[in-house]
């Protein structure tokens, strides 16, 4: 298992997990809702790393090749600085999908969206 | 029930809610209407924080967890929705949906916050399979099953407080 690249992002956002629910309405306008678990689901990342060279781009990718949305790995301190974000213990993150570039003159943007997942064995 | 931060938002988009009315067409005349209760629910009210410091999105983290997310109900004080009293006075509020958090700068962030009034009940079941009593063996030979009653599916990898079985009862298969 490799760690993400200890790289520094210039945007990020954050949604937290959320709970499995099932909703009942009555015609009175009641709703009632059931919670099937105590473990939330689907805390996402999105990172946006900026640079005016593609070595960070090259470090993503081969990451990205190697782990792919199969094997699940840490991330760095330097991706969450001062964030605050706690995570359930002993989970780790997966692409949620594959990172994108994008190209402007002497400017290289990736964005990578990480999914939080429970522990698993390979 | 908790009650969501104090935190005044930078601005509010504000849904009226809609009565509890059903309505169906007939051959030959137009649609017919039930109203089913004086109650409008489903107020849905869209906060939106502007540069937020670490203490406040941690106030709206925690609240948002320990809330169980879309889950749970919770009251809000109306200073965060701009005094509208619009309200019935017993709805309670729900998380519409999760919501996602820019990071802006350092330790500043932007969220938008989705929540709905509704007249609502949260239910909370438990299934708790312990601690199952055996009664006594008896032998028994019917369709489907044939052998020794009880069958016990056991639960002994789930590590229960106390030792748990699920027990499939013959009792009504003539034994």
């Amino acid at each position: 298992m490799a760690n993400f690249p200890s790289l520094s992002p210039q945007s990020r956002s954050y949604t937290p997990g959320s709970f499995a629910v099932r909703r009942s309405k009555t015609l009175s306008g009641d709703e009632v809702t059931v919670r099937r678990t105590n473990a939330a689901v689907d805390y996402k990342l999105r990172f946006t790393f900026t640079s005016g060279s593609t070595v960070q781009q090259g470090q993503i990718f081969s990451h990205y090749a190697v782990q792919n949305r199969f094997q699940p790995f840490d991330l760095p301190s330097s991706v969450l600085q001062d964030s605050g974000l706690t995570f359930p213990a002993g989970y780790q993150w997966i692409y949620a999908k594959t990172p994108t570039v994008a190209y402007d003159p002497g400017v290289v943007r990736v964005s990578v969206e990480l999914l939080l997942v429970a522990p698993y064995d390979i | 029930m908790s009650i969501f931060p104090s935190l005044i938002p930078n601005s509010i988009n504000f849904d009226f809610g809609a009565p509890q009315v059903s309505e169906y067409s007939a051959f030959g005349i137009g649609p017919i209407r039930f109203r089913h209760t004086d109650y409008i629910n489903g107020q849905t009210f869209s906060l939106k924080y502007q540069a937020l410091d670490q203490v406040s999105i941690e106030l709206l983290r925690t609240h948002y967890s320990l809330n169980n997310g879309t889950a749970g109900e919770f009251s809000v004080p109306t200073t965060v929705v701009g005094g509208v009293n619009s309200v019935n006075s017993t709805s309670v509020y729900r998380y519409t949906t999760t919501p996602t958090e820019e990071h802006i700068g350092f330790q500043r962030y932007n969220v938008t916050i989705s929540i709905r009034a509704i007249e609502g009940v949260l239910l909370q079941f438990i299934l708790v399979g312990e601690p199952a009593q055996l009664g006594s063996l008896a032998a028994f030979d019917s369709y489907v099953f044939s052998g020794t009653a009880p069958f016990i599916l056991d639960a002994d990898d789930a590590s229960p407080a106390v030792a748990a079985s699920f027990i499939l009862d013959s009792g009504g298969a003539g034994s």
